[in-house]
């Protein structure tokens, strides 16, 4: 599982697609984002710290709301879910217990669909938070990988799918981390999993060690795009970028780390950002 | 006035306060050490009106699951494959947390998923061993789990419910005549169904930085993350679903995986009890 492997489009296998992100698209929003990994994108918006219907009032903290729209067809319990995990991973970063009876709400709407689409919505959701200036309490990140078997029988792990790859594949997982911890540490900070298919219990291994380094990427990325926004404040960066680099090649990896490593320069470089 | 409180009253006032002083002695307020799950009971075969059914009690927690099975044409895409339809009830007498529909939609949704992505997306159950007649006749399974009590780690309960009770299922013979219509066989035999293999879940929380297994609903809301592992009796990984929480570190993973490998053997074990004991 630890041979790189060109795919579609010529990416290799633990490479991401391309990263764009434009903040404050809305108007009426407190804070807006569109993110875009390939061809997938997603628009989240986020309003609040606002009223409360007295339904969902709290006494001691803000309640979270998440509504996640597809892009067509009739919202089913598989959008609930996502909700539901999506609203699972941001309500404790959020300070909620700062603004008691009221209510934040997080809308996610797909644009395009092109694979890996939780994870883009979650990064979505995390950049349009920070645009609202809602306090977090740290940065978090996802990102998918699935797993998909070739003519021979030897199982490749593929991250951030397109849609074809995830059609194709046998196994999917999808995985939030802490980025502050991830970054400090290199290891840990594993927020979220959710985990379908039949996986082997080191294709799991390889899965959130390639998701982990991805998420780093996308970890910096929301940094890089939120310093570019005029009234953002900021914790120093460089050293968070040390430490990383440090971490990284302390931990004793696999040869599929040691690969990923010269890969990830290579895929942060193509990231585009555009200016605010 | 002289103040007092008793135990009872500082666990309703101060929850977390109550556990802190258990916790770090290693027990639990209902006696259990930290990594013991609470005694599971399986019992298939309890509706008769159902082809199948399983009550299911982890502790106080309790899921009861029949299946119906009934014919139905198959979708034009799969003509062999039979159809499985799975719906999760949590009816507000199950739980005080559950008061309000749109509380019991958001539940009932999430653990649908979580299961029916478990039985389809991993093979437990050969849709094709379901199927009557090509493209003309198939078996559809209504696959209904209640919770009967929710005190904790529900979904524990409804996927051992949901297996066992597809073990116990006995579809009656049927013959299929020119005219397309199905009929039961008078004094036919009865056909069970296979499993691929048998998915075992085991959850487990984070409380007060102590790992618990299988835990109550009041540790459950007190906790600070809840994740589920599901390994089946071959030692594969179904699912590892942690919606969120506080992060946890790998360690930790490796030790909870252990654990749900270590326990799967003895649930199949008492599954295969519930269904003999039923012939």
């Amino acid at each position: 599982m630890s041979t790189l492997v060109k795919r579609q489009k010529g990416r290799l296998s633990n490479q991401l697609r391309s990263i764009e992100a434009q903040l404050g698209l809305l108007n009426k929003a407190d804070g807006s984002a569109k993110y875009k990994q390939g061809d997938s994108s997603v628009l989240a918006a986020v309003y609040g710290p606002s009223e409360v219907l007295p339904k969902d009032e709290k006494g001691d903290r803000a309640s979270v709301q998440v509504v996640f729209k597809r892009r067509d067809g009739k919202p089913g319990r598989r959008e609930k879910q996502n909700e539901n995990i999506i609203r699972n991973a941001l309500e404790p970063i959020i300070m909620t217990h700062l603004y008691p009876r009221t209510a934040i709400m997080i809308i996610v709407q797909v644009l395009v669909d092109d694979g890996s689409i939780l994870s883009v919505a979650l990064n979505a959701c995390v950049l349009a938070l920070m645009d609202a200036g809602v306090p977090i309490s740290t940065v978090i990140s996802s990102i998918s990988c699935s797993i998909v078997v070739d003519e021979n029988g030897s199982q490749t792990l593929l991250t951030d799918p397109d849609l074809s790859e995830e059609r194709t594949s046998i196994g999917e997982t999808y995985f939030v981390f802490d980025g502050h911890v991830v970054a400090k540490t290199g290891e840990g900070g594993l927020v979220s999993s959710v985990t379908s298919g039949l996986l082997t219990d080191s294709a799991y291994t390889s899965c959130l060690t390639a998701s982990r380094s991805g998420s780093k990427s996308v970890y910096t990325f929301i940094r890089e795009t939120l310093k570019r926004k005029p009234t953002t404040v900021m914790a120093p960066i460089e050293n968070i970028i040390f430490e990383r680099d440090e971490a990284s090649s302390a931990t004793n990896g696999s040869d599929f780390k040691m690969e990923d490593e010269k890969e990830e320069s290579k895929t942060f470089s193509n990231v585009f950002m555009k200016p605010i | 006035m002289k103040l007092e409180a008793s135990a009872d009253v500082i666990r309703k006032l101060h929850p977390l306060e109550f556990y802190k002083r258990f916790l770090p002695e290693g027990i639990r307020p209902d006696g259990r050490n930290l990594n013991k799950p609470r005694v599971t009971v399986i019992s298939a075969g309890s509706l008769t009106t159902a082809e199948g059914s399983a009550l299911v009690k982890l502790g106080s927690t309790s899921a009861i699951c029949g299946i119906k099975a009934e014919v139905t044409i198959p979708a034009d895409t799969e003509p062999q494959c039979g159809k499985l339809v799975l719906s999760v009830e949590l009816p507000p007498l199950c739980s005080p947390n559950i008061q309000r529909w749109t509380d019991s939609v958001e539940q009932n949704s999430s653990l649908e998923v979580q299961i029916e992505d478990i039985l389809l997306k991993t093979n437990v159950l050969n849709l094709e061993a379901l199927c009557i007649k090509d493209s003309s006749a198939v078996w559809v399974l209504y696959v209904d789990v209640y919770i009967l009590e929710h005190d904790g780690n529900c979904f524990d309960a409804a996927l051992l419910s949901v297996l066992t009770a597809l073990t116990n299922v006995k579809l009656p013979e049927v013959e299929v005549n020119e005219e397309q219509i199905v009929s039961i066989v008078e004094g036919g035999s009865t056909q069970s169904l296979e499993l691929n293999h048998y998915p075992i879940p085991l959850s487990f929380c984070i409380l007060d930085d102590k790992l618990l297994v299988d835990p109550t609903s009041e540790e459950e809301e007190l906790s600070s993350t809840c994740f589920t592992i599901v390994y089946n009796n071959r030692g594969e990984l179904c699912s590892l679903y942690k919606p969120g929480g506080k992060h946890i570190n790998d360690d930790i993973l490796e030790e909870c995986k252990q654990t749900t490998l270590n326990r799967t053997e003895h649930i199949v074990k008492l599954m295969k009890q519930a269904n003999e004991a039923k012939k």
